[in-house]
């Protein structure tokens, strides 16, 4: 990782020490920023689609999508159900493809390479684009520290080096002072919030340059929902984020930008603000005010 | 397509209907208030100060429901603009109704029998019938939504202006009576009230054309006269 420009940490919160733990580790949640910032190059990628189509054999689910994700801003994708937006971001990391009768239509580019070029590695993909699924879901039979170090011994790493980026990834998520007592113990074992943290942890691990969350919150309590969008709001001056929500309260608290789905088109992509306060499709004003069901 | 949120809704026309509800209040008690001033009526001034109360209820009503709205129901987009218009004009018609108070006041302060001025009455009452109309005009462009007769009370109001300047001038050169100068004094404080009036209704017809366009734009030539958005 030599060659990183320095992290800026003037627009961050203060630092505290994750050792100074409070006895109730879900009121201890401290993100530690030098752990983050020592993750990923900090420059950010930008996404980018362009008239990206998806089916499921002769369904289109995503019709003719253009859009551009910007580094380091998180862009929410909010629409009704069935309107496309799961699999669009399934279709930035080439994991719509893996459905039976899946194709994809069109061109998604991570800075200037084309993911679905031809001779284009899947797993490297997956590597640079990472992705937070719905339900918690830290790979059962593993411990702790194993289901962070999983991506990581695939990609290689081994020994002190492991160890360390495991812990940092641990630290960067808000996770370590709750599970460092408890590294052997299984992932399984921690309560939701604390699994889809440790899924986020396992996810930047590998240093991606791109986040994607399929309604990362969908299944955690609101105290829970609240840690991650905080680490959200931290993890986008590393990365570019893409969220996929059902819930329109938590795209206007995280989101800098939001894009309105519906039938598998992108009917408004603005400034969250401009979304919540004076959309500019009449579609939009509906959906968000919820003028239609 | 198929509405849903009702209770929501329902709520949020109830507010409007409150705010729109104290636009008519203000324009009773500015009726009496002017008859107070015309006819030097102490006891009916009385009475528009007391129903004060009417009109500070509502503004609590008013503020109560839409702070249980913004906490229970989050509204966005075009709910969310029409909330904080609402919460906007509601303050407007609470100083509304605190002009009028004010106009009352006076009524006893400016002499039983004293000597009046008829030209300054005269534009008085004119102000006053103009600043009605220009409360129910802001109603009717709140309720309807309606951002030419929003943008069209920037004229009228000029009007009361130029009556307030006017009655100032006079009052000025009105001579040598003291009583009758101690009275001009008072209508010029009326006067004054009355431009208060006018320009509030100004205040929620920018917010009409707020709640329809979602940009703000200072209609009246006050301020810097420059235009915001939102988004």
């Amino acid at each position: 990782m030599s060659g990183r420009p320095p992290h800026d940490h003037r627009s961050l919160p203060t630092e505290r020490e994750p050792t100074t733990a409070s006895k109730d580790p879900d009121t201890d949640e401290r993100l530690d920023l030098d752990a983050l910032s020592e993750l990923g190059d900090g420059t950010g990628h930008t996404v980018s689609v362009e008239d990206l189509s998806a089916y499921y054999g002769d369904n289109r689910a995503v019709a003719g999508v253009t859009l551009t994700f910007r580094a380091n801003e998180v862009t929410a994708i909010i629409g009704p159900s069935g309107c496309g937006k799961s699999t669009l971001v399934r279709c930035i990391n080439r994991m719509h493809e893996e459905v039976p009768g899946a194709r994809v239509q069109g061109r998604v580019l991570l800075d200037d390479e084309d993911v679905y070029a031809p001779g284009v590695d899947v797993t490297a993909v997956r590597r640079a684009i990472g992705m937070v699924f719905q339900r918690p879901n830290p790979f059962p039979t593993m411990s702790i520290f194993d289901n962070v170090a999983a991506g990581l011994r695939l990609a290689g790493v081994r020994g002190e080096t492991l160890r360390e980026r495991v812990h940092r990834a641990l630290r960067a998520v808000g996770l370590w002072s709750e599970v460092k007592d408890r590294l052997d113990r299984p992932g399984i074992g921690l309560s939701g919030g604390q699994q889809q943290r440790l899924c986020i942890a396992r996810t930047i691990a590998v240093e991606p340059e791109v986040i994607l969350m399929d309604e990362p919150c969908s299944a955690l309590d609101p105290i829970a929902t609240l840690k991650v969008e905080e680490l959200i709001d931290e993890l986008k001056s590393r990365y570019t984020i893409v969220i996929v929500t059902h819930n329109m309260q938590q795209a206007g608290r995280v989101a800098d930008s939001t894009v309105f789905m519906l039938d598998g088109s992108v009917v408004e992509h603005a400034p969250t603000q401009q979304i919540f306060t004076n959309p500019r499709d009449e579609r939009t004003e509906r959906y968000v005010t919820g003028k239609f069901g | 397509m198929q509405e849903i949120r009702h209770q929501f809704r329902e709520d949020l026309r109830e507010l409007e209907r409150q705010v729109l509800g104290g636009m008519d209040l203000v324009a009773g008690q500015l009726d009496r208030a002017m008859e107070a001033v015309s006819y030097q009526d102490v006891e009916l001034a009385a009475i528009v100060v007391a129903d004060d109360d009417r009109i500070d209820g509502r503004y609590l009503e008013v503020n109560q429901g839409i702070l249980s709205l913004l906490a229970r129901q989050a509204p966005v987009a075009g709910d969310l603009r029409i909330v904080a218009a609402l919460l906007h004009c509601i303050r407007c018609i609470e100083r509304m109704g605190d002009q009028c108070v004010n106009i009352a006041k006076l009524v006893p302060l400016s002499g039983h029998e004293s000597p009046k001025d008829k030209e300054i009455l005269d534009a008085i009452e004119r102000m006053g019938r103009l600043a009605r109309a220009q409360v129910m005009a802001a109603k009717d462009a709140l309720g309807g939504r309606n951002v030419e007769l929003a943008q069209g009370l920037v004229r009228q109001d000029s009007e009361i202006n130029a009556l307030n300047r006017g009655i100032f001038r006079r009052a000025v050169e009105i001579g040598d009576d003291l009583e009758l100068r101690e009275w001009g004094m008072f209508m010029i404080l009326v006067a004054r009230c009355l431009e208060r009036i006018g320009d509030n209704t100004v205040e929620i017809a920018e917010q009409v054309v707020f709640v329809v366009t979602g940009l703000f734009r200072e209609l009246a030539g006050h301020g810097a006269g420059g235009e915001a958005t939102l988004s």
